[in-house]
Order: C-alpha cells, then sequence, then structure tokens
C-alpha cells in the first residue's frame, strides 16, 4: 500500500512536470523574417523585468501561500552588482521572513524564519526565483519559437540544468509569462501582467506540485 | 586651535551625554515605570494615531519606509491603515486577522502565520504594558530626555533567531508607546514612530471589521 501511494505519487510529479511547462505548438523561427527584416528579438536575448540594465530596487506587496502558511507583506528585491539580486520578504510589521540572493546558477539563503526552513523547498524556490529574477551570468543558448494558436514569441534558454521558456507578446516587447524547470518536481509558471508603462504590475509565480503560489503587486521600481 | 578645542569638547560632551542616557535606572525607577505603564494602561480604551514605519536593511543599506493610522480598542482590536507609499488595512480581532488588500478582503488565524502572531503579541503588549511582566523577555531600562526606554531580550533561543531586542519608548509624560523598535539578529531593524495620538477619543467597532 505504501509503495502503491510513493508509485502514484511519483506518477503525479512526473506527469505535472512533463506537461505543464512547456508551451505547446511551437514552431521554430529564424533570426531574419522570409521578407528581410529582423525580428524584434532575434538575438533571444530581450531582457526580462529585473535584467533590465537599469534595473535597481524594486518594492511589492507580496502574498505566499504554501501549505497551511499565509504569509503576507513585502518583497524588496536590489540588483547586486556584479553578482545577481538580494530579495528580501518581510511581513507588514518589518520582520523579515527569508532574505536570499542569486548568485548566478544558485541561491544563497542569509536568513529564512523556522517554518519554512526546510530544504526540499528551498531547492523548488531556487528555481523559481532564478527563473524570476534572469540570472545575469551564465551562457544561455537561445532559440525562437512562434506559438500557433497565439503568435506569441517564444523564447527556449537554457542555464545547466535550469531550462525555461520565456513568452513575449507577438511583437516581442511584453513579457507575459515565465516556464521553467530543473526537475520533474519543480515546474514553474510566473505570469506577468496589470503593465502600466512598461513594468507589470501584477506576478503570480505558482508551483503546482507543491502548491505554492506567490503573488506579488508593484509598489515602486527605479 | 580654537576649532580643535572647540571639536574636542563638542566631542566630550557628546559622550558624557550618551553616557548618560545609557545608565541603567535603579529599582525605584524602574517600579514607578511599571507603575506609570499600567495605570497609563488601564486608562486608556483606545488609541488613534498617525505611525510611521521604516524598515532599515544595514546589509543593503536601503530602507523601506511606510506610514498610514494606526487603531487600537480595548482589549485586542487593532487597525493598521498603511496609506503611504501603498493602501493596504490590515485589521487583528483576537486571533484573526483581516486584510484589505485592493478591495479584496481575506481572513486568517494568527497561527498560520507565527512572525505576525509575535509580532502582534508584542505590538498588543507594548500598548498595554503587559508585555513589561511578560516572562519570555528580560528587560532592562535606561530612559532619554523624552523617553523611558524598556529593552527587551527574549530568553527562548527559537524567538531570538529572528528576534533579538525590542526597545520600546515610553513617553515621560503620559507613559503611553511613542515609538517601538524591533531589531533582528541580523542587524535589520525596524521602527515604528507613533504621532498626533488621540487617547480615549471614541473609535467604533465597526473599524475592526473590513468587508
Amino acid at each position: 500500500m505504501r509503495y502503491l501511494f510513493l508509485i502514484s505519487g511519483l506518477i503525479t510529479i512526473l506527469l505535472t512536470g512533463c506537461q505543464s511547462v512547456k508551451p505547446r505548438h511551437l514552431s521554430p523561427i529564424a533570426a531574419q523574417q522570409s521578407n528581410g527584416t529582423s525580428l524584434p528579438t532575434a538575438n533571444c536575448q530581450l531582457p526580462t523585468l529585473f535584467s533590465s540594465p537599469t534595473f535597481e530596487k524594486a518594492l511589492f506587496k507580496a502574498s505566499l501561500d504554501i501549505g497551511k502558511h499565509h504569509l503576507t507583506g513585502l518583497v524588496f528585491v536590489k540588483a547586486i552588482p556584479d553578482t545577481g539580486y538580494r530579495v528580501v520578504f518581510s511581513n507588514e510589521f518589518g520582520m523579515t521572513y527569508f532574505d536570499v540572493e542569486t548568485r548566478e546558477t544558485r541561491l544563497q539563503i542569509n536568513y529564512c524564519f523556522e517554518p519554512l526552513n526546510k530544504k526540499m523547498l528551498w531547492k523548488i524556490l531556487e528555481t523559481d526565483f532564478l527563473l524570476l529574477l534572469d540570472a545575469k551570468k551564465g551562457s544561455f543558448d537561445g532559440e525562437c519559437f512562434v506559438q500557433g494558436t497565439t503568435n506569441y514569441l517564444v523564447y527556449k534558454r537554457k542555464a545547466g540544468n535550469l531550462k525555461r521558456w520565456d513568452i513575449y507578446n507577438p511583437t516581442g516587447d511584453t513579457l507575459l509569462e515565465i516556464r521553467g524547470k530543473r526537475s520533474v518536481a519543480d515546474p514553474a509558471l510566473i505570469s506577468f501582467t496589470n503593465y502600466r508603462d512598461t513594468s507589470p504590475f501584477r506576478i503570480t509565480l505558482v508551483n503546482d506540485i507543491i502548491k505554492l503560489k506567490l503573488s506579488l503587486s508593484l509598489i515602486s521600481i527605479n | 586651535m580654537l576649532m580643535h578645542r572647540l571639536f574636542l569638547f563638542v566631542l566630550l560632551a557628546s559622550s558624557f551625554m550618551a553616557g548618560a542616557q545609557q545608565k541603567p535606572l535603579d529599582a525605584a525607577t524602574i517600579q514607578q515605570i511599571k507603575k506609570g505603564v499600567s495605570q497609563a494602561s488601564a486608562k486608556t480604551n483606545t488609541i488613534s494615531s498617525e505611525f510611521t514605519q521604516e524598515k532599515e536593511m544595514r546589509i543593503l543599506n536601503d530602507k523601506i519606509i511606510s506610514s498610514g493610522r494606526f487603531y487600537f480598542k480595548k482589549d485586542r482590536l487593532l487597525r493598521w491603515e498603511y496609506i503611504h507609499p501603498f493602501s493596504y488595512v490590515i485589521a487583528i480581532r483576537g486571533d484573526v486577522i483581516t486584510i484589505q488588500d485592493e478591495g479584496e478582503v481575506k481572513s486568517f488565524n494568527t497561527q498560520s502565520n507565527k512572525v505576525f502572531s509575535e509580532v502582534n503579541r508584542i505590538i498588543i503588549g507594548s500598548v498595554n504594558g503587559t508585555l513589561l511582566e511578560d516572562d519570555s523577555f528580560k528587560a532592562s531600562y535606561i530612559q532619554n530626555r523624552d523617553h523611558y526606554v524598556v529593552s527587551l531580550t527574549p530568553v527562548s533561543p527559537s524567538l531570538r533567531e529572528s528576534l533579538s531586542r525590542i526597545m520600546i519608548f515610553f513617553n515621560k509624560t503620559n507613559f503611553t508607546v511613542d515609538k517601538l523598535e524591533m531589531y533582528e539578529s541580523e542587524g535589520d531593524f525596524t521602527r515604528i514612530a507613533f504621532t498626533t495620538k488621540e487617547l480615549n477619543k471614541p473609535v467604533s467597532d465597526e473599524v475592526f471589521i473590513l468587508n
């Protein structure tokens, strides 16, 4: 009986992990269109929100649902020159839930309050944050696609074992979604909505396998 | 030369004043503070005030500053209405926290969020003075010109991991809380300052109900 649960759990992970991340109906496109004009993102290196060269810091209202925990507060993201980003999530009264920083293709945990301090959880959150914040360093071999049903531009990239698909609108200037995973256990889907000017005011990160949902509402960005 | 002497004098004077401020208080003064806080708390049924909150992140060399209105009603009703830089309301009725954000209202129990639960206990305990007698903290008392300052260190190692010290600044005139500082183990701290306080002004129960 115990093995039955284990096997069915593994099958769920495998099926969810395999099916949910990769966008469907993708057709490869070349860097030059047939009429000779360059695609807006021909080099597959469109900056996402945080990796824009002008990004310094951003403050978000945030809520994180995971298991029985419902955490609310503020998320502060700051670019750290030459290394990556620092992310501090604190409750409304300023007490820190976690303080982490991206360092190329890994996440360093500077502080995490006890109920969230689980190794398995942070393996998954590491994937989530690397996807969200985009690695500043690391070599990405990009491939460009157009999605048949929507005409969205899709950029597939890989850094180490992190696979990601960045989905842009048909003109390639608005990031709509990031999908990615490092293993079958950590597929993540991040959606960017409510754009004002060039910034998405709503970011939602979902990791279905562990029932994790992080919602961010932009307050300020520099 | 004159400038050097003046600088030395200012340096010595400020060192002396700083030393005087940090001198622990005697037992009689501590009793006087406890009594004053207890009496003020007994007389206070409601508090309405403005507040400014600053979270200082030492390593990032950055601050998050927010402000709004604060309401307290005996025994355990709190309302934090953040106005700037975002609009957000938190109402706490006993163990139930309700949050109103962009027209959406969500309620949950403080038990689902231990940090929130602890901070809530600290804030209510500061306002009604019970924190001074709380065995979970080791208290020391100092004073500056305007305040009696109670420094509370958590006894429990698990709480100390997230919160290394709380400083409560009681107004010397009316023994109400003017300022609260919560220091985290990593060196970051949050300062909440209450201004334009109104005591015992009628506050409807509906202020603490969000829908």
